[in-house]
């Protein structure tokens, strides 16, 4: 009854933005980002897609607190290259691979079904043995 | 027989072991005498035996004034529960009627009489005296012997107990008291360490008691109406044993006696008494003097000593024609005791012992009280007749017309729902006898019935009554006591235990004597105490000698076996004492057990057999002598074996099944033996708490306050327990599927971690009822209350906002939500109430009326479920409104696991973040394991196991107490199904997707919910009212007030020396007051003038405390001049 | 995309409930995020407006409403065409964003009735509750909603919309989603006190004398076994596809939200 309502876990209030950018002002080229109104989904998959990166030399992301939605990101890289960059080119990549995944599923299910012979309708109302 | 399910008829061709069948009796004992049997069998007794005997005790009326005049009761009945619709109309009525409607559940107490109206005889039948508040389900009440069809039409839980009362729409349980046994000697020693004898003699007329002491190596007798304590061998001789030879050896021929007796016998002779006369004498002139009861011709001294003697002193032994010689061995029994027990510890009783408690029901209080107003009415009804025969009147004197019957009916009523027992004759006044049936689940009002209290006062610093005693053994529950003062004060019946009624002692003293007990009037002093005999004692009178008590023992047993005496009746040597007791008194406590004979328990297979089958019942087992009752005193004579492979040839007795030491409180829980036995004794109070079901008739309910869950379930790991008191049909709590395991911290002290996708899905979801009531009076000048129809906007021509539930005859309207401050009824009030109206030109003025409305108050909105309008006994209009929540757990909503394991809702975590197992399975809450180093709650670990076993299985596993399923079985069907044999699992986490290092104890428990929920308790205030007198603000969260800077965190303040913080807590956040001080006379002034000095010129103003203002004025209104010196903060003091 | 991962699939069971498949070659936070996005952002339409218009049954309204919006909807034909209600240009309600169902139930017989998930009357064919959607043939009962006795009944009218498990559970499209990966324990991310006491795990490589693989300091988990188990709301292979599109459209806006921010950051500092 108190609790907040379940739509402010994906929602951006009004005037609310998705990402902000705090520069770390105590090592050069870091950055930290503040991701509104995500979990660890994006967050995780984001963080290890960074470190791939070599040029990334410090990519960590946490959720401040589990009533906040939202996590923040601090990414720091080596000097011809900014987090932003950085920031941008991991999603890129993330989004390539959802991306490829999806194609390689689609194809994978066509294979399978026509391997295992079956008429997509018919298999479509059958129901599983128990 | 032709309506049993596949299940039921496999367990009757099921082959029946021989041990672990016998439980089988259990049920069929429970289903002879119900759950609240004790509080039901002594109800009944009272309003169909012991009322009649109240009423035989004094049923003659006679009046001074006219010695013709008499009435005389001829008999007396309690009828069936009944309402007065109108005049003289009366129509019979369900207990739920009552509840509903305020009223009282009672039956009228009708009496035949015979009495003289002039020179007639007269006799009345059916004559109503009064109302009998009826017990539900004793014999006097509708539900009784109903079928659970009949019973959903008087809209009653088949499953409810019963054992309570209804009065004014409240239902009542009158606890049973616990107290130190009636007319039975108990040796104990005073504050010197003196052995004393005490016995508290109760009869109908009288109770009162009398010690034996010592002092200065001389014994005493010491009472209420004497003023001094009367030397031991002067009261015996008062008795008439004047001899001191007789006197000696009715005390004992030993050396010790001898020994002690010399001194008292010296006194006795110094006090120059050496026959009744003297002695009767000698003690009239320490008899205290009483208030003269008027008239009565003057006795002397001894005369009066005399009747003390006979009526009060040691009262329940009955002298008949001044013949002392039973009450002269009584007290030389006493005596006898006090001088064994003198420096020899063993012989002193325990008071804590079960064996010398009784406990009073229902019935015996409601006896007592019902006896002291039958008295009254009479005594009433004689006055009345005093006073109105002597007057010359046209009519002749009928005493039928004078009968008033309010005053019986309010003073029961007022008894019950008020819990105040006074009793002016014994001079007895208790407070809190009654309770509100607690109908927070099922099992706290089963809690309710069972319970006992104690007359021991809580403050005392005494372990002994507190403490657990041996001989509760399977008598009373263990485990089940409150925490905290009443802590092993108050008890519970366990499971088995019977409280016997009173039964007649005729046939029983015959008995005795035919089995060659000796009568005492035919023996001398000297047989009495002779070493070769037993003495034999009746409910704690002497009855006689007998040589061979073994043998009168066992005819007696085998008598009692056989049917010929009651099967309450218990007999048991004390070897100690060397005599025999018969006990055949009501509120002794005792338990049913096998009979064992030969070394081979008398209930065989074939019984059970034949049990199970239908064709026999329990009292077919007493009958036949196959199983006993035995108190606790015949307890301590026998051998019982625990289980049927400890009996060997001295065993007389088998115990039917260990599990039923317990409660019904504690017996819900599972594994209950392998817990940490305050951890049982937690979850009897939090199992009380637990919301779920609490009737098959909740829905009809409108009680004050209603918690229910929304999808209650039976728990996966049952007890027997569970099975018999109906509480897999009507269950508190859900089988939660817990992953023991810590959880982002917020598990820390005991939370617990939900699962969102559970609550949504409805886990721990709970409704709660709340009731708005209001009543449309009638008053004394022909005014009465209204209901008025909503007020309309004038522009929207809408029903303003606080009317906008409200249908057109001012009632809300169900289904309708209602938010704080709106109205539910709109109600008006006449503002005269009292004087009638002045009529204004023959006309009769309309009476002006103020709105006294009924609002809705409270931080969430609530739904109307239901209104219900009805009358109530004063044929006064009642509304009931039954308002509705429903509430999903948040974080701060208390649960708790059946083992004493609360905890309250730490963080409320998305399904996806949970961590799963290896099948995708998320649990529904994840405890933190350091809840089981410290508590050692391993009934909870193997209740996991048996949940998660009997889910895989798809059936219940039995934790019973002292057996349930074995461990190593409920792993081989972990292990069966794939899992791991302890019931953990290999869990990933549902955040980074790696498993857990550790391997997770994974399954099902049973878990509560509580019915403490932050909704009811969140409290927090910027600015909000103050009180009117100080200015302060209000305390208290119902009032919206502050929270208090007490005195120790103004310690803290002052220690620190945060001086003005201090004064902004203290001052100027509370009651901060800008007065107007006059420096010239130190008064207060008022707007810048000095009232006194009449002056302006040396008023200053300042800050203060409204209070100390206030106090000043205060102190000046008692003539005390408070007068302030103002100085300059900053200027030196001089 | 010089650090993407190339993944690849490989089913290995597909019925209309269950769906195995094996993914490769990508990262555990990869696998896990869709097996989070399946649980929690994978839409499906579930009735999330009640009213009632008449309810004389034993169950209160709050729980009714409760338990018809726990029903399963079948969502697979339209749960792409249909909008998110708060996105809708619509008032209230409308095709675009809703679909309507109406119950009106009166049990006039001595007999108990129940009222289940067969009694509620879509307006659009293709959204049902999932029982009434199987095969006639099949003794489907439906999903009880509530029982009545004779003279009770009960009338409401139900919106539903499209939604994810985010906001309530009534939108979760699974029923479990068992991920594994690692059968043998060679990275050894958990500790097994005793292996061989462990039961095995049905992807395990190993031989019957072996209880755990030998220890690979340098592993990666890169191989992931998932079983998706649908509610019947959406084919299981359509959650997988549904939910890696959920997961693009995440990125994205996210790209594109950050390449805004980026943007504006610039600015100010210039």
């Amino acid at each position: 009854m108190n609790a907040q309502p379940t739509f402010e876990t994906f929602l951006l209030f009004d005037g609310e933005k998705k990402v902000t950018i705090e520069k770390d002002t105590k090592v050069p080229n870091a950055a930290i980002f503040t991701v509104n109104k995500e979990d660890h989904t994006l967050g995780n998959a984001l963080r290890t897609q960074l470190l791939k990166d070599p040029k990334v030399l410090f990519a960590g992301y946490k959720v401040p607190h589990p009533l906040e939605n939202k996590f923040v990101l601090r990414i720091q890289t080596v000097a011809e290259y900014s987090p932003q960059e950085a920031f941008t080119n991991a999603i890129t990549d993330l989004m390539a691979e959802v991306s490829l995944l999806e194609e390689n599923f689609k194809v994978a299910f066509k294979q399978f079904l026509k391997k295992t012979k079956t008429n997509l309708k018919q298999y479509l109302y059958t129901c599983p043995p128990h | 027989m032709d309506e049993l399910t596949p299940q039921e008829k496999q367990k009757l061709a099921a082959p029946i072991k021989t041990i672990e069948e016998k439980w089988q009796l259990l049920p069929a004992f429970l289903k002879v005498k119900g759950l609240v049997k004790q509080h039901i069998d002594s109800f009944n007794y009272f309003i169909n035996v012991e009322i009649k005997n109240i009423m035989k005790a004094n049923n003659k009326i006679t009046s001074d004034a006219d010695q013709n005049f008499y009435m005389k009761y001829l008999n007396i009945y309690v009828g069936m529960p009944d309402v007065e619709e109108g005049f003289n109309i009366t129509k019979p009525i369900s207990p739920h009627e009552c509840r509903l409607r305020d009223m009282t559940y009672s039956a009228p107490i009708t009496v035949d009489i015979e009495y003289t109206r002039g020179s007639q005889r007269i006799v009345r039948n059916n004559l109503p005296i009064g109302r009998m508040p009826i017990m539900l389900r004793s014999s006097n009440c509708v539900l009784v012997g109903k079928v659970p069809a009949e019973l959903a039409k008087l809209q009653e839980c088949p499953i409810d107990p019963g054992g309570y009362f209804i009065v004014r729409g409240v239902e009542k349980v009158i606890l049973i008291q616990e107290q130190l046994s009636k007319n039975r000697m108990i040796v104990d020693t005073d504050k010197k360490g003196n052995a004393m004898c005490s016995v508290t003699s109760s009869t109908h007329e009288r109770k009162s008691k009398t010690n034996v002491i010592m002092k200065h190596h001389k014994y005493y007798i010491q009472h209420n109406t004497l003023s001094e304590d009367l030397p031991i061998a002067i009261a015996l001789k008062a008795m008439g044993i004047e001899s001191d030879q007789e006197i000696v050896q009715m005390v004992g021929s030993e050396e010790m006696v001898l020994a002690a007796m010399a001194p008292c016998l010296e006194e006795c002779h110094r006090a120059q008494v050496y026959t009744q006369v003297q002695a009767l004498k000698y003690m009239g002139g320490k008899v205290r003097q009483r208030r003269i009861w008027g008239g009565g011709a003057k006795k002397s001294k001894a005369e009066e000593a005399r009747e003390l003697l006979q009526g009060t002193i040691i009262a329940h032994v009955p002298v008949t024609n001044w013949n002392f010689k039973v009450k002269a061995s009584y007290t030389a029994l006493m005596l006898r005791r006090c001088i064994l027990a003198q420096g020899n510890t063993m012989n002193v009783d325990d008071r804590d012992y079960v064996g010398n408690k009784r406990l009073e029901l229902a019935g015996q209080l409601l006896s007592l009280l019902f006896e002291d107003l039958f008295k009254k009415f009479n005594s009433e009804l004689k006055r009345i007749a005093d006073m109105t025969i002597p007057k010359p009147r046209a009519a002749q004197f009928d005493i039928v017309k004078h009968m008033r019957q309010d005053q019986i009916t309010n003073g029961l009523t007022h008894a019950i729902s008020s819990g105040n027992w006074s009793i002016k004759r014994f001079k007895m006044d208790r407070q809190g006898v009654t309770q509100v049936l607690s109908r927070l689940s099922f099992i706290s009002a089963l809690g309710h019935m069972t319970r006992i209290t104690s007359q021991f006062e809580k403050t005392r610093k005494v372990s002994g009554p507190r403490s657990l005693q041996p001989s509760q053994w399977g008598m009373l529950c263990p485990s089940d006591t409150p925490e905290g003062e009443a802590c092993g004060l108050v008890k519970n019946l366990a499971l088995m235990t019977h409280v016997t009624t009173d039964l007649p002692e005729e046939s029983i003293i015959r008995l005795a004597h035919n089995l060659g007990v000796e009568d005492i009037h035919f023996l001398s002093g000297d047989e009495l105490t002779s070493p070769l005999i037993y003495l034999v004692l009746l409910n704690g009178n002497i009855l006689g000698v007998i040589r061979e008590y073994r043998r009168l023992v066992r005819t007696f047993r085998r008598m009692r076996r056989a049917g010929y005496v009651s099967e309450f009746v218990s007999i048991s040597p004390n070897h100690a004492h060397r005599v025999v007791h018969i006990a055949s008194d009501g509120g002794r406590v005792c338990r049913p057990y096998i009979i064992v004979e030969n070394g081979e328990p008398r209930v065989k297979d074939r019984h059970i057999q034949e049990l199970t089958q239908g064709v026999r019942c329990f009292e077919d087992f007493l009958q036949e002598g196959l199983v006993e009752y035995l108190d606790v005193n015949e307890e301590n004579d026998c051998f019982i074996a625990l289980y049927e492979s400890e009996i060997h040839k001295e065993t007389t007795h088998l115990e039917i099944e260990p599990f039923t030491i317990l409660g019904v409180c504690a017996g819900l829980i599972p594994y209950p033996h392998h817990n940490q036995s305050p951890r049982n004794t937690y979850q009897c109070a939090m199992g009380k708490q637990a919301m779920g079901t609490i009737g098959y008739n909740q829905r009809n309910r409108i009680d004050s306050l209603m918690y229910l869950l929304c999808y209650p379930q039976a728990p996966m790991v049952k007890t027997k327990t569970i099975d018999l008191i109906g509480f897999d049909k009507i269950p508190a709590g859900q089988n939660a599927t817990v992953a023991v395991m810590s959880y982002s911290g917020y598990d820390i002290e005991d939370a617990l971690i939900l699962n969102k996708a559970s609550l949504d899905r409805g886990f721990g979801r709970c409704l709660v009822y709340r009731n708005a009531k209001v009543a449309l009076k009638r008053y004394a000048n022909q005014t009465f209350d209204k209901v008025m129809g909503p007020m309309i906007d004038a522009e929207t021509k809408k029903q303003i906002w606080r009317h906008d539930i409200l249908d057109m005859d001012g009632i809300c309207s169900p289904g309708e939500k209602v938010e704080n401050k709106q109205l539910l009824v709109n109600k008006y009030m006449p503002t005269v109430t009292i004087n009638p109206l002045q009529s204004s030109g023959g006309q009769p003025q309309q009476p002006e009326y103020r709105d006294v409305p009924l609002g809705y108050k409270g931080p969430m909105p609530s739904y109307i479920e239901k209104v219900m309008i009805s009358s109530n006994e004063e044929e006064a209009f009642i509304i009931k409104i039954l308002l509705r929540q429903t509430r999903r757990p948040e974080i701060g909503d208390k649960f708790s696991s059946r083992h004493g394991q609360k905890g309250v809702c730490g963080l409320i975590v998305p399904q996806a973040d949970m961590p799963f197992s290896n099948l995708g399975i998320c649990p529904d809450i994840i405890m933190n394991p350091h809840g089981y180093p410290s508590r050692m709650t391993v009934g909870k670990l193997i209740e996991l196991m048996g949940s998660k076993a009997g889910v895989l299985e798809g059936k219940f596993h039995y934790g019973t107490a002292f057996g349930g399923d074995k461990v190593s079985d409920l792993s081989e069907v972990l292990v069966k199904h794939g899992f791991n044999y302890l019931g953990k699992d290999f869990v990933t986490s549902g955040i980074t997707g790696e498993p857990l290092s550790a391997y997770i104890f994974f399954g099902p428990i049973f878990y509560q919910k509580l019915k403490h929920m932050v909704i009811d308790k969140m409290h927090a205030r910027a600015k909000g009212p103050r009180a009117v007198l100080t200015r302060q603000p209000t305390e208290g969260r119902s009032r919206d007030g502050g929270l208090r800077l007490g005195e120790m965190e103004r310690d803290c303040l002052i220690g620190y020396g945060a001086s003005m913080l201090l004064l902004e807590r203290l001052m100027i956040s509370s009651d901060a007051f800008e007065v107007d001080v006059c420096n010239q006379c130190g008064l207060l002034g008022y707007s810048g003038w000095c009232h006194y000095c009449k002056s302006s010129s040396h008023v200053s103003s300042l800050k203060m405390p409204y209070a100390c203002k206030l106090l000043f004025q205060e102190l000046q209104s008692m003539n005390i001049v408070p007068r302030l010196t103002l100085q300059k903060y900053n200027k030196e003091v001089s | 995309m010089p650090y993407a991962n190339k993944p690849t699939v490989r089913i290995t069971e597909s019925t209309s409930e269950n769906l195995k498949f094996i993914l490769e070659d990508t990262d555990l936070s990869v696998a896990n995020a869709l097996r989070r996005v399946f649980i929690a952002e994978t839409p499906i339409i579930a009735i999330d407006w009640v009213q009632i218009n008449a309810n004389t049954t034993v169950l209160c309204d709050e729980f009714l409403a409760q338990r018809v919006g726990l029903i399963p909807l079948a969502s697979d034909d339209v749960i792409d065409k249909m909008q998110y209600s708060r996105d809708c240009t619509c008032e209230e309600f409308c095709q675009e964003c809703s679909v309507e169902f109406t119950l009106d139930v009166k049990c006039s017989d001595d007999q108990t009735r129940s009222v289940t998930s067969a009694d509620l009357i879509s307006n659009n064919s293709e959204v049902v509750p999932v029982t009434s959607k199987q095969d006639s043939t099949q003794e489907q009962k439906g999903i009880l909603i509530v029982k009545l006795r004779k003279g009770q009944d009960l009338k409401l009218k139900a919106y539903a919309r499209k939604g994810f498990a985010k906001e309530h559970a009534k939108w979760n499209p699974t029923c479990g989603v068992a991920f594994e990966y690692d059968p043998d324990n060679i990275l050894r991310h958990t500790t097994y006190p005793r292996p061989e006491e462990w039961p095995r795990s049905e992807f395990s490589e190993l031989s019957d004398d072996e209880y755990q693989g030998t220890y690979d300091p340098n592993g990666k988990p890169n191989k992931f076994f998932f079983n998706v188990e649908a509610v019947g709301s959406l084919m299981p292979e359509k959650i997988i596809t549904s939910g890696l599109s959920v997961m693009k459209k995440k990125l994205s806006d996210l790209q594109t939200q950050l390449a805004q921010e980026i943007r504006n950051d610039q600015l100010t500092i210039q």
